[in-house]
């Protein structure tokens, strides 16, 4: 399993007020599965996705992903899991204003030292994803499909073994938000990296997707590929 | 991360240059002041490096221009054991030097010394002055009731003046019979005449039976002889209404090093104060920085940077503007010292040690300034940094 939760909980305090995000929320995502998690603002499906993405921790239950038990890691073995292993795509792009397109596909290996060849890698998947001529483009030289295009580039650097993309296509226009599902498809494909869709957009979804919806910070329905 | 951090810090020039600004001010004061110091100090050694005997002032006197002493104390001098001559000085401040007062208008700047030449021939190692004549002669016995002085080759220059030309002090002429230069702006500054005329120059101010000082030469100058020899003068005159102090060159380096270490430790709380409002600089720079870029550190973060990462990430930072504010502070004040020593009557010495200190309090400066918004940085949450993007 990509990932296993078991009885997920996790509760805020807002304004000092206890706030329970997640109710409680059992799942196993199979390797290579293509999952969409839906619901309206406010459900927690973007609480999951942080505890998925080992952003976060939870209040109680467990969480392992690719075989890894996240809540029993240290902060420092997280940021290592998070880098060689995940990939995220964030609805506001989430690119270094400073750093053109192939530093900011290279900037999780910035702190550890590039290996050799990742930057012609870099450039290789910049290419594949469309931005061959915007390689030296800074992000407000780029249009907002190009610049999730770049954050596509920065997770597929990482041959992840899951990519998490908390509302992708939030700020695209259909055809650009088409596009970039594209490239999550292939990534998912070619790579055969589990991907987690977190959306309330339900045009993407194709066939052989699994869908959870989430209301409340329950699992409320739960949908096996079909076909 | 280095040319990373660089980026960061090169993206916002304005801010960066003003944080360096800072620590630079900081730095280039402290290698201005403690240069100036040093200068003074190394001066001051070598001035005192050329008088062998012992200088006797008033008691508690700061310096001969302040002190007065009986003439009739020479014999009483000379009749100590081991004492070779006794000379008796005048040190005095021209009231004006060809009619000008040349410091802001107010004094010359220029000293008198009024000596009497008959006792200055039992010196064994000679006056510093007569030492270092670099034409014509000094004042000589046969000099009494004559108006004729010495002076340096820096008062020469200054004044256009040479042997057998006349330079008006005060309210008299006088022919030039003698340039010297010892080399120390301490001793080059001062017009050499007899006793008598000195008196003629002072006038009223001065009674004629009294004297500045006496400058001492014993016959052996080892220093236990010279001890021996300044005890017994300082006892000689315990009784007098006038007592004397007896200083040996050792004592007046270590009541001159004694001021510098006042001077210094001045320096060095003017410095800290520099340096630390040059910190308070970097602190700012470094926490707007922080603050601004918080969903920065969320990517970072998502992307697989620990704390200590970006820690490193925000010191590095602070560090290069730590850096280059050192060394824009070094070279701005091994310039500025330099552009001063030529306006100074001594040389400020700037030794490698004192910059290669002032570069490293800089870089240090800067790590420090740092260290509170990498914390800040580092303790941020990725879910929160991202979310305030």
């Amino acid at each position: 399993m990509t990932i296993s939760a078991r009885d997920l909980k996790k509760t805020y305090t807002l304004g000092g007020r206890p706030v329970e995000a997640l109710r409680g929320i059992t799942l196993d995502l199979p390797d290579r599965s293509f999952t969409f998690v839906v619901g309206p603002s406010g459900s927690g499906k973007s609480t999951f996705m942080h505890l998925a993405g080992a952003l976060d921790r939870p209040t109680s239950g467990t969480i392992t992903v690719a075989g890894r038990e996240l809540t029993t890691m240290s902060d420092n073995a997280l940021s290592d899991f998070r880098r060689e292993k995940l990939g995220f795509v964030f609805q506001a792009f989430n690119l270094i204003g400073n750093l053109n397109a192939v530093e900011n596909v290279l900037v999780p290996f910035y702190a550890r030292g590039l290996a050799e060849g990742m930057r012609e890698k870099a450039k290789d998947i910049l290419k594949t994803v469309g931005l061959g001529d915007r390689l030296g483009h800074k992000p407000k030289q780029l249009s907002g499909g190009e610049q999730q295009r770049v954050a596509v580039a920065r997770a597929l650097l990482k041959d992840p073994v899951l990519l998490l993309a908390d509302e992708p296509t939030g700020e695209l226009d259909s055809k650009t938000g088409a596009e970039i599902f594209g490239l999550l498809r292939s990534l998912h494909r070619e790579k055969g990296a589990s991907v987690v869709v977190v959306t309330h957009d339900t045009r993407y979804i194709e066939p052989g997707d699994r869908v959870i919806r989430i209301e409340d910070g329950r699992i409320v329905e739960e949908t096996a590929p079909r076909g | 991360m280095l040319r990373f951090a660089l980026l960061n810090i090169l993206t916002r020039p304005l801010r960066s240059f003003l944080a360096l600004v800072g620590v630079a001010i900081a730095i280039a004061g402290v290698v201005g002041l403690i240069s100036v110091s040093s200068g003074l100090k190394s001066t001051m050694t070598d001035t005192l490096g050329k008088v062998h005997g012992l200088v006797l002032i008033e008691q508690n006197s700061v310096d001969p221009l302040f002190s007065r002493l009986p003439l009739s104390y020479a014999a009483r001098v000379e009749s100590i054991p081991g004492v070779a001559a006794c000379v008796p000085e005048l040190w005095m401040v021209a009231p004006n030097v060809e009619g000008q007062k040349t410091v802001l208008g107010l004094f010359t700047g220029i000293g008198i010394l009024g000596l009497d030449p008959e006792r200055h021939t039992h010196l064994p190692a000679g006056h510093v002055y007569s030492r270092s004549m670099k034409r014509g002669r000094n004042i000589e016995a046969g000099d009494a009731g004559t108006r004729r002085a010495v002076i340096s080759e820096r008062i020469a220059e200054r004044y256009h003046k040479d042997i057998g030309s006349t330079i008006r002090v005060g309210e008299l002429e006088f022919e030039i019979v003698g340039v010297y230069s010892t080399g120390s702006v301490f001793l080059d500054g001062t017009i050499v005449m007899h006793l008598e005329q000195a008196w003629n120059i002072a006038g009223a101010k001065k009674e004629r039976d009294m004297v500045s000082s006496f400058y001492v030469e014993p016959k052996a100058t080892t220093p236990e002889e010279l001890s021996r020899i300044e005890k017994a003068i300082e006892k000689e005159f315990a009784n007098d209404s006038r007592k004397v102090d007896a200083l040996s060159t050792q004592e007046w380096q270590s009541e001159f090093g004694n001021i510098i270490g006042n001077l210094d430790v001045f320096l060095i709380v003017v410095s800290s104060i520099a340096v630390f409002v040059g910190a308070i600089g970097i602190l700012n720079t470094m926490f707007m920085s922080v603050t601004e870029r918080v969903p920065e550190f969320g990517i970072l973060k998502a992307n697989g940077w620990s704390r200590g990462d970006i820690t490193r990430l925000v010191l590095v930072e602070s560090a290069y503007l730590g850096i280059a504010g050192g060394l824009f502070g070094c070279g701005v004040g091994v310039a500025g010292v330099q552009i001063a020593a030529r306006f100074m009557p001594f040389h400020p010495t700037t030794p490698l040690p004192l910059v290669a200190t002032a570069f490293g309090v800089g870089a240090l400066l800067g790590i420090l300034g740092g260290v509170f918004p990498a914390r800040r940085a580092a303790g941020l949450s990725p879910v929160e940094a991202i979310r305030a993007a």
